[in-house]
């Protein structure tokens, strides 16, 4: 056994790791601009970017054979996912995508600092962008978009603020899918503003919360109410929710509109297990792994790969992972057993279904939904 | 009017490094969280150099962005943990740091806030937005999968 003692010399040990940052004061003052200039989103994208961009150049470097262009061996691995867009709109807006509703449409939105976003939807067969409505941002300054969803008739999304203190918030938008003035569904506050899994369904926003428990929400507009039996269940896609064991694997799924409860099987030792409806993938002993969710087919993943910590696998299907040589993040698809690297693209939100890259006047986007 | 900002800035950058280091474990996103803090506390400075003290105004904005928001930006969490520079004096402390990175973010945070920061636990229950019995639960739970036996817990 370890004593306290212990654990206190390791994190002072530790705390002597931490790198020193000479130009700190400028670095803060340069973000204290960037805030007032109202850049609320595109300043955490920068943020991650520039982290990305960072380990990315030392992954290239030590790579040995040849650079690596990401955006150039996605779009070899994936042809079919992988489509460029122009970065502005006509009218000189900044195009940010925010994530895809169908393996042929993304939708974005056109960024003018100072005024509300403008919400568009882009075809990757046509090429041609369509205008939803304006995304009003709240006057609160850490509000931050989060996630999107489309049904056949309605886009919805949920942004929330990221200071939490006392007094967080999130909140729930929804347009019709043809165009329109968005409408605020509702606001939640407390522990359901710790939203932690988001769809939309027939009539309903569905969207679960960090301490477990699955809620709905009316369309247009009405009070969550929370769905019976989802005590401890996180919300993947509807209508699949995932339960955990209390280290943090998934143990089971169930599908919410049947009731039915599946169990999965986590082998001792796992850490991090999450599921889609055909893999799953954790870390045994020092290795990530993918089973299928009976725990047949047990098999590593390449040892490099450290999967983040779950919430179920991105598209159902991908694993979002670091190298461990550092900051550079990559997927693999437990489908197909294929790695893809991410040097510096950008993505939002916890399940991203889009990473993208700016290139120049062009911005070259991956489809998660559309990998074949 | 900023002078004062960025002389705390120069004067206390270091020491939050190190704050944020053991809380995230690993530079780059102790960089990120001392930053953006830090961008916030120079927006307030006014207002909390009259009111707060801006040290422990920044600490607990660190701890809150750390567990709370920032986690939802990009999934952090590691589930193995990335080799990071720097030796420890013995095997056992490597293995221990390494541990302390699997913990659930709040968990840890409670951890560094009792021993690194030394903050009862009153006080880490005020930082944290939660009663002083989940502290204490989530300092057991941490302590227990850490294998570390509880001798100073009875004294709190």
């Amino acid at each position: 056994m370890r004593s306290e003692e212990d654990l206190i010399r390791t994190l002072r040990t530790a705390a002597g790791h931490a790198a020193p940052e000479p130009a700190l004061a400028a670095a803060v003052a340069a973000r204290r601009r960037a805030r007032r200039r109202g850049q609320w989103l595109r300043m955490t994208l920068a943020a991650a970017a520039v982290v990305l961009v960072a380990g990315g150049t030392t992954a290239v470097l030590s790579h040995g054979g040849g650079q690596v262009r990401p955006a150039a061996e996605t779009s070899r691995v994936w042809p079919e996912a992988v489509f460029t867009m122009p970065g502005e709109a006509a009218d000189g807006r900044e195009y940010r995508p925010l994530g895809a509703i169908s393996p042929t449409e993304v939708l974005v939105s056109a960024v003018k600092p100072g005024e509300p976003d403008r919400l568009e939807s882009f075809d990757t067969t046509t090429g041609r962008f369509r205008t939803i409505g304006p995304m009003f941002r709240p006057a609160e300054r850490h509000y931050r978009f989060q996630d999107v969803k489309a049904g056949e008739k309605r886009i919805v999304w949920w942004g929330e603020t990221t200071y939490t203190g006392t007094g967080s918030w999130a909140n729930f938008w929804s347009v019709p899918r043809a165009g329109g003035e968005p409408e605020s569904v509702a606001t939640v506050n407390g522990e359901l503003a710790r939203v932690d899994g988001f769809d939309l369904t027939g009539g309903h926003i569905v969207f679960s919360v960090e301490q477990g428990g699955v809620y709905r929400i009316p369309l247009p507009q009405g009070k969550p109410e929370k769905i019976e039996g989802t005590d401890g269940l996180h919300l993947r896609s509807w209508p699949l929710a995932a339960g955990y064991t209390s280290d943090g694997n998934q143990n089971r799924v169930v599908n919410l509109e049947t009731g039915q409860s599946t169990d999965i099987s986590v082998p001792d030792g796992a850490r991090g297990l999450g599921c889609g409806a055909e893999w799953c993938a954790g870390v045994l002993g020092d290795g990530p792994f993918r089973q299928r969710p009976d725990g047949s087919d047990r098999r590593p993943l390449p040892a490099a790969l450290s999967p983040l910590a779950s919430r179920g696998l991105l598209a159902g299907r991908f694993v979002l992972a670091r190298l461990s040589s550092g900051q550079v993040y990559a997927l693999y698809d437990t489908s197909s057993g294929k790695v893809v690297h991410l040097d510096g693209a950008e993505f939002d939100g916890d399940t991203p279904t889009i990473f993208s890259w700016r290139d120049g006047s062009e911005i070259t986007v991956v489809n998660l939904l559309a990998v074949r | 009017m900023d002078h004062s900002f960025d002389e705390f800035v120069r004067a206390r950058g270091d020491a939050l490094l190190r704050y944020g280091y053991v809380l995230t474990g690993n530079s780059e996103d102790a960089a990120d969280l001392v930053q953006e803090a830090l961008a916030r506390l120079g927006d307030a400075w006014s207002r909390v150099r009259k009111k707060d003290s801006p040290e422990g105004y920044v600490r607990t904005t660190m701890v809150r962005l750390h567990i709370n928001a920032w986690r939802r930006r990009h999934r952090e969490d590691l589930v193995a943990a990335v080799p990071e520079r720097g030796a420890f004096d013995t095997y056992d402390d490597a293995d221990l740091w390494a541990e302390l990175g699997r913990l659930p973010r709040r968990m840890r945070a409670v951890l560094v806030l009792r021993y690194y920061e030394d903050l009862p636990d009153s006080e880490i229950a005020e930082i944290l937005g939660i009663s002083r019995g989940t502290v204490r639960s989530q300092a057991a739970r941490a302590l227990d999968k850490l294998r570390i036996t509880r001798a100073l817990e009875e004294a709190r």
